[in-house]
């Protein structure tokens, strides 16, 4: 009898799942989903995108269409959760095509039909991993942060480093040569303050205080051959605002660019890298390794003139046989002209185009409201801005996928403090898609979720970094200074 | 039975011990326990609770942090204490009866209880130690009752590891008291068949081994913690780089009880028990006694005491009050000058109490633990970004990296105050879950959704039309410049001003201070404050002309007639010897221009 019972309550929920929503009245217009995921391009290596709907329904059933796959999925709350196996099958079967998402939701014993969504899923994968550090989005104080990895196929995130392992310790800018972390470095501050090297499996800490630099490095960018990293060395301040809801301005002090050489433990750095005159900062090797870029400003009397510091985008040549760095500086976008600031350059990796921040003034765009992602040409030298990736909030840290089709970049639009991951498709004549919010297994995630991504960088494998060693390696105290004897060449 | 002859002294001091404790905490320490609700947030879920079940102690930690939410109440979780340290105490004499049959001795089982006490006067020493000890302490005399000692051996080293996860470092302790199980043959127990030697060997390498590797193994595996913290665990302190000594040494003091009470389980015997009983109560009462003067640290309580009444804004409370200025601490002075400023008496009596520019703001130079307080003074002055900037830094300087319910709150009411809902939102949904900020937080999370409402609401009204319109730069070397700020947003501002005109006679900026006198009549003073009258009357003999409206500003004849008296007696000498202008015009303005501006 038991048995009889549980075989007709099996074949009922089967047929509630087979069943087509019956009777559903159509409202015609796309249901507001968060995050939003309609019109956007995704690739087929992602995790699903689970969403809410913000319509009151006490059922909702979902049907997703593909070009060889379908399936639904209904949910007895407002929230989608999809299958994850299905899913990505139907994404692998659905390359360079559109996936379409049907709504139906039933409220008070009626269902509605909600306009049918639209996604594109390219054909070009994303890296599998994104790395990034979680930090709260506060001020100058910290006990609790950590770096972390997230596999973008699914919603598994492991923990890389954090404030149990390094109680005290500040960790960040971290950044992998070539979305490659074989090679990569992270820095540490305060308790443990060193950047810790990783060439393959061998962990090096590296002491990059000394009395030529005024402070550590960071904003690092490896040069192709993995022989060299490009610095800054930053005196940065922040500044709070009395009124309003910009929280606060970082400010540059001072600053210069600075070239880490791994064979030869040497910092070294050129006149034109660090002008007296001049503030530069976050360099960028272009993937062939012959130019370096960074911004540069007319040093000015700090922090009283914070902000008319607008920098420039510049370039300047780069020898890798010699390490030399050559003097003549080309300005590529000049601040002078635009009345803006540029920050942030990263360059796609077939070496065509610049992705970039364009703020009022400063080099912090996190902190300016106003700032938005641009891109330039190196072909064409013209610039224009991403203007699908862009809001009227912060858009700041970027990364390409070592392909170059995608982006990853923070953004504070969701709530205007907590910056959070995007990832956009860039097609190959440098134009962005409709972005969408790095996907988490509960819609409802980033309504409690009291942490800012921070630093988002694409990775094409697993960092792979015990933390063991790399605890013993960051708590080392005896670290061998640098050479410095071509510092000021 | 527990009155008979031989349980008397325990129950004599269970009772003693358990009300004299819930009393020093309620009536003595009472912030010390809103303090502890104030720095954690717990909340109420299945997800929390898992959260707690992925690391070792976790257990502990948040049943620790569910009694510690009721410490909201300051009696209640008096009470609580109280009864955490009896327990204690309990679980201690479970252990204690393996080994020593005599009753009269279960009462040293007090002495590890009541210094564990002592540790909780200290806020770092979370409730959690005492839950995590309990649990060790419970299973073990659990498993310590079965007659068949090579059976509870057995269960006693499988479930080490369970007794790690669940109570973290205090697992410690469990295998210390295997071992003493194994070594000494209880007194007087004849039913228990002890192990045989082989057993006992092997259980002894079997406990030594799994003491010192399962933390190991389990670091190795899965846990992100410090080699220390693996051992440790979170439950006893919240600073993560420290050893907490006293919890070893009491712990030590545990293994200590259970030697001595074998020693001398059969040489007190209850009928000649008289002198040892008394012995023990002078000992305990000593112990008690030296451990509350020597521990207590009621400077502290003062501070939290004064915090929290800013924190209510309980104004007239911090004045009636009437604490001593000079023994007054960094917080409680700046709670005063800020109670006094709400209610109309800062400039009169400023240099009565001989205040000085750092009393009027709390500051905090980004090393440790930032103090709520920082953020109060500023919330309660209208410098609404000030006041979310230092809530953040003390959610974020939390030195275990747990939510303070008290900075969250204060974070989501200056989102509020801006109209960052989306952000209040967020911490709000955190304060729902909880028990006590619930009612509050659902509240305003419907507020935010109706702007009109909200703005009708007398203290979001008050709090956002106080808040400073134009844009300018935190600087705590000079927040004056907030304070003007404050004032042109807000003339009504009453506390701002004080606050304002207050700063300027301490910095004897007498260019500004006349300036702003232009907004005195404003503020309808019943009498004209004494400092403005003396400094107005100093001023009258250095201007060549003053300003209509300064002129208009009553000052007494009498003020007139002491500032002849001062100066005369400032010419004949007193310039240099201002002992003998102290005692006649020590609380005076001019006093403090000529002898505290530069101290």
């Amino acid at each position: 009898m038991n048995k009889f019972l549980i075989l007709i309550g099996f074949a009922m929920i089967l047929g509630a799942c087979s069943r087509t929503v019956p009777n559903a009245s159509d409202l015609g217009a796309f249901p507001s989903t968060f995050p939003e995921i309609n019109e956007t391009t995704i690739p087929y290596n992602i995790a699903p995108l689970n969403f809410r709907i913000d319509t009151l329904c006490s059922k909702m059933v979902v049907e997703v269409r593909g070009k060889d796959f379908q399936f639904r999925q209904m949910s007895r709350s407002n929230k989608m959760q999809f299958n994850t196996r299905k899913w990505s099958k139907l994404l692998e079967k659905s390359k360079g095509d559109s996936i379409y998402i049907q709504v139906f939701t039933k409220f008070e014993g009626r269902w509605s039909k909600h306009r049918t969504m639209g996604l594109f899923v390219a054909p070009e994968p994303i890296d599998d991993y994104l790395v990034y550090r979680l930090v709260m989005p506060g001020y100058q104080t910290w006990n609790n942060m950590g770096i972390y990895q997230r596999r973008l196929s699914t919603f598994e995130q492991t923990t890389i480093m954090n404030s149990r392992m390094l109680p005290g310790t500040c960790m960040n800018c971290h950044s992998m040569a070539q979305n490659n972390p074989e090679n990569m470095v992270i820095h540490l501050r305060e308790n443990n303050a060193g950047t810790i090297l990783k060439q393959g499996d061998k962990l090096k800490k590296i002491n990059t205080n000394s009395d030529k630099t005024f402070g550590p490095v960071a904003f690092p960018s490896w040069h192709p051959s993995q022989r060299f990293i490009a610095f800054s060395v930053n005196k940065v301040r922040q500044v709070f605002s009395g009124s309003g809801q910009v929280r606060a301005h970082a400010i540059d002090l001072n600053s210069d660019v600075v070239i880490y050489d791994v064979i030869r433990n040497e910092l070294f750095s050129s006149d034109v890298l660090k002008a007296p005159g001049a503030f530069e900062t976050f360099p960028c090797f272009s993937p062939d390794g012959k130019r370096l870029f960074f911004v540069s400003a007319p040093a000015v009397e700090m922090p009283q003139e914070a902000q008319q510091v607008k920098y420039s985008l510049c370039a300047v040549p780069f020898d890798v046989q010699t390490g030399r760095v050559g003097f003549e500086v080309d300005t590529l976008i000049s601040a002078l002209r635009t009345g803006k600031s540029v920050s942030i350059p990263k360059i796609s990796p077939d070496g065509r185009f610049l992705m970039y921040t364009r703020s009022d003034y400063g080099s912090f765009p996190a902190y300016n409201p106003e700032t938005d992602l641009y891109m330039y040409d190196l072909q064409r030298h013209r610039t224009y801005p991403l203007s699908a990736l862009n809001s009227t909030d912060v858009e700041s840290y970027h990364s390409w996928s070592s392909n170059g089709r995608w982006v990853v970049f923070s953004s504070r639009r969701m709530d205007g403090l907590f910056m959070n991951c995007y990832i956009a498709y860039i097609d190959k004549n440098g134009q962005a898609r409709k972005p969408f919010l790095l996907p988490q297994e509960d819609p409802d995630f980033h309504k409690k979720f009291l942490y800012s991504f921070n630093i988002p960088e694409l990775s094409i494998q697993k960092v792979d970094i015990d933390r063991f060693d790399f605890e013993n390696v960051a708590k080392q105290t005896t670290n061998p200074g640098l050479r410095l004897e071509h510092y000021s060449h | 039975m527990i009155f008979d002859r031989e349980h008397r002294t325990f129950s004599a001091v269970f009772v003693l011990f358990g009300f004299f404790t819930a009393l020093f905490w309620s009536v003595f320490f009472d912030y010390h326990l809103v303090e502890r609700e104030q720095t954690q947030l717990f909340l109420w879920g299945t997800s929390y609770l898992k959260q707690h079940f992925l690391y070792q102690g976790g257990f502990s930690v948040y049943w620790g942090e569910f009694l510690t939410q009721f410490f909201r109440a300051p009696w209640f979780g008096a009470i609580l204490i109280a009864a955490l340290l009896l327990s204690l105490a309990l679980s201690i004499r479970n252990v204690l009866r393996y080994f020593s049959q005599n009753p009269l001795l279960d009462v040293l089982s007090f002495f590890p209880a009541i210094a564990y006490g002592f540790v909780f006067y200290n806020s770092f020493y979370p409730v959690a130690g005492v839950v995590a000890l309990i649990i060790a302490l419970q299973i073990v005399s659990f498993f310590l009752r079965f007659d068949n000692r090579t059976m509870s051996l057995y269960w006693g080293v499988a479930l080490l590891p369970v007794v790690y996860w669940l109570a973290g470092g205090a697992y410690l302790l469990y295998g210390c008291v295997w071992i003493l199980a194994l070594l000494i043959r209880p007194a007087g127990k004849t039913s228990v068949r002890h192990p045989s030697l082989l057993v006992r060997l092997f259980g002894l390498l079997g406990l030594a081994l799994l003491m010192v590797a399962v933390p190991l193994i389990f670091r190795q595996m899965f846990l992100f913690d410090t080699a220390m913290q693996s051992y440790l665990s979170e439950a006893f302190y919240k600073l993560r780089f420290v050893f907490p000594m006293p919890v070893l040494w009491i712990s030590i003091g545990i293994v200590v009880a259970i030697l001595v009470a074998r020693l001398f389980a059969s040489a007190i015997i209850p009928r000649k028990s008289g002198f040892y009983e008394v012995s023990m109560l002078v000992l305990l009462t000593a112990f008690m006694a030296v451990g509350v003067i020597g521990n207590a640290n009621f400077s502290v309580e003062r501070e939290l005491r004064f915090s929290n009444w800013v924190h209510q804004q309980k104004w007239v409370k911090i004045i009636e009050s009437e604490p001593d200025w000079n023994e007054l601490g960094p917080q409680g002075r700046v709670a005063l000058a800020l109670a006094l400023a709400h209610e109309g008496q800062l400039i009169s009596r400023a240099f009565e109490l001989h205040m000085k520019k750092e009393d009027l703001f709390l500051k905090y130079d980004l090393k440790g633990v930032a103090p709520f307080l920082v953020s109060d003074v500023f919330y309660a002055l209208g410098m609404n970004n000030f006041a979310q900037m230092m809530a953040l830094e003390s959610i974020e300087s939390a030195p275990d990296g747990k939510w303070p319910a008290r900075a969250m709150k204060r974070a989501a009411q200056t989102y509020v105050v801006n109209g960052q809902y989306a952000v209040a939102e967020k911490y709000l949904l955190k304060l729902e879950k909880t028990l006590f900020y619930r009612k509050w937080a659902s509240e305003t999370l419907e507020l935010i959704q109706n702007e009109t409402a909200l703005l009708s609401h007398p203290d979001w009204a008050k709090q956002r039309a106080s808040a400073p319109k134009a844009d300018f730069l935190y600087n705590d070397a000079a927040l004056h410049i907030a304070l003007v700020h404050l004032l042109q947003a807000n003339i009504d501002n009453r506390a701002a001003y004080e606050y304002l005109m207050a700063h300027f006679l301490f910095t004897l900026d007498f260019d500004a201070f006349l300036a702003h006198l232009e907004f005195y009549n404003h503020y309808h003073y019943s009498e004209t404050p004494k400092a403005v009258q003396e400094a107005i009357a100093y001023v009258e003999t250095i201007a060549e002309e003053l300003p209509a409206y300064v002129k208009a500003i009553p000052v007494e004849d009498e003020v007139r007639q002491d500032l002849k008296r001062y100066a005369n007696r400032y010419m004949q000498g007193g310039s240099k010897n201002p002992k003998t202008l102290k005692a006649d015009f020590g609380d005076t303005f001019w006093y403090y221009l000529h002898f505290e501006a530069n101290e």
